[in-house]
């Protein structure tokens, strides 16, 4: 079955450019210019849909509640906005990754291969063993390996990785791995983090200053690369 | 401000735009590979340029610092990542000082430390490295980059500008200090120390 994508972006050329490259992968695409038509078209029930924040007639934030509201199927924001706020608020209110433009071909297609496994993973059951290229996780015998060899980690490196394994390849965001480690009264304290993060690195990367797989989103959290 | 960051935004569309169809034509067109990569490369350029075209005239106009508390090797890691599509596969060796953490606006300070390795990958010669190093001193946080000089002229001009590094680096009340020796470029950003706060350490979990 061809997947379909709904592309919502007010500007034409990028939404022939972004048709061109999805059509040439087999995607089927539908294009929205503004809110309305992004509604319009959401009935049609896209497996994914693209959404740049900055529409004519409304604000891409409320588009993207509405649609959360309606339905789980993945969305990738699509941003031209300076900043990392409203990337942050529209990952912590329901997107599943973000875009910033100028974007590559290839990190537009990774990505939506990505957020569409993660949608057809979410109905089974969590697997106890992970495996994000090099990394093995045992979640029941709290074990991992690093390309076959074993790894020991704190209880909260083993909780922290456990959570980017689960989302492997998506971006998560500070608030939603503070909350996931430490719990609900700790997302603030991003130093936390990046300091459980640095001793992570050290523990699975080859050159934890140029990291491979533990990547770091600027201003809004960290990616575990799968690919 | 505002006049530049609409610039801004409304020019990161058509970038989109140029690079991905130059992307995608480099596959189709094998003979015009090395023109269309120059293509990719310079919209990527842009972008990165835009960028620091931004955050020097955000603080111009007085925006506050977001100071938050990192690693220096998270900073340094996040700042390589931004510019490495444009190293065009020259060299960064990195020498991290262990557990050492300042106080910057991570958003900004990688941007600084991405305009120095940019810019003095810019201008050497494909092979040559660019070497890293972070380190604590008594008062202050020194984050130092070398790079073997590439020409031979007059040592005085041999010193690129760093204008995006240099107002980031001055905003956190710190300074960048060049030097330019018979053989080597010398730049070293000198961050206030400041005192960490107390977070558990990883091997203190339980």
């Amino acid at each position: 079955v061809t997947d379909s994508i709904l592309v919502v972006d007010d500007d034409r050329e990028l939404r022939a450019h972004l048709n061109a490259v999805l059509s040439e992968r087999g995607y089927r695409v539908l294009e929205a210019a503004s809110a309305a038509e992004a509604e319009e078209l959401g009935r049609e029930e896209p497996a994914l849909i693209l959404l740049d924040l900055g529409l004519p007639d409304r604000d891409g934030m409320d588009l993207l509640a509405r649609f959360r509201t309606q339905s789980q199927r993945p969305i990738i924001v699509l941003s031209a906005r300076d900043g990392d706020e409203d990337k942050v608020i529209a990952l912590d209110t329901g997107a599943d990754d973000y875009l910033t433009k100028p974007f590559s071909a290839s990190e537009l297609l990774a990505r939506i291969r990505v957020a569409l496994r993660h949608a057809r993973d979410r109905a089974v059951p969590d697997e106890p063993i992970l495996e994000v290229g090099p990394i093995r996780i045992d979640h029941e015998r709290h074990e991992v390996t690093l390309e076959g060899q074993p790894v020991k980690l704190t209880p909260i490196e083993f909780k922290l990785l456990v959570q980017l394994a689960r989302r492997a390849g998506k971006v998560m965001t500070h608030r939603q791995l503070l909350e996931g480690v430490w719990g609900a009264g700790k997302t603030s304290e991003t130093h936390y983090l990046r300091v459980h993060v640095q001793a992570l690195r050290r523990k699975i990367e080859r050159d934890p200053s140029r990291p491979r797989w533990l990547v770091t989103e600027t201003g809004i959290g960290y990616r575990l690369r799968d690919e | 401000l505002e006049w530049l960051l609409d610039a801004a935004h409304d020019i990161r569309s058509p970038l989109t735009v140029i690079s991905g169809t130059a992307s995608t034509l480099q596959t189709q067109h094998p003979a015009a590979h090395d023109g269309l990569e120059k293509i990719v490369h310079e919209a990527h350029r842009i972008g990165w340029l835009l960028e620091g075209y931004v955050a020097r005239a955000r603080l111009d106009s007085g925006v506050p610092l977001r100071r938050e508390w990192t690693t220096a090797e998270e900073l340094i890691s996040g700042a390589l990542a931004r510019v490495d599509a444009l190293l065009a596969g020259r060299r960064v060796t990195t020498t991290v000082e262990a557990n050492a953490v300042l106080q910057v606006d991570v958003r900004y300070a990688e941007l600084a430390i991405g305009d120095l390795v940019e810019t003095l990958g810019r201008d050497a010669p494909a092979g040559m490295s660019i070497s890293l190093a972070a380190r604590r001193e008594p008062t202050a946080m020194v984050i130092e980059l070398r790079r073997r000089r590439s020409d031979r002229g007059d040592p005085s001009r041999a010193i690129p500008a760093f204008a995006t590094c240099d107002a980031i680096v001055r905003a956190h009340g710190g300074r960048l200090v060049s030097q330019v020796t018979e053989g080597e470029l010398v730049i070293c950003v000198e961050l206030p120390d400041l005192v960490a706060p107390a977070v558990p350490l990883p091997s203190g979990d339980s």
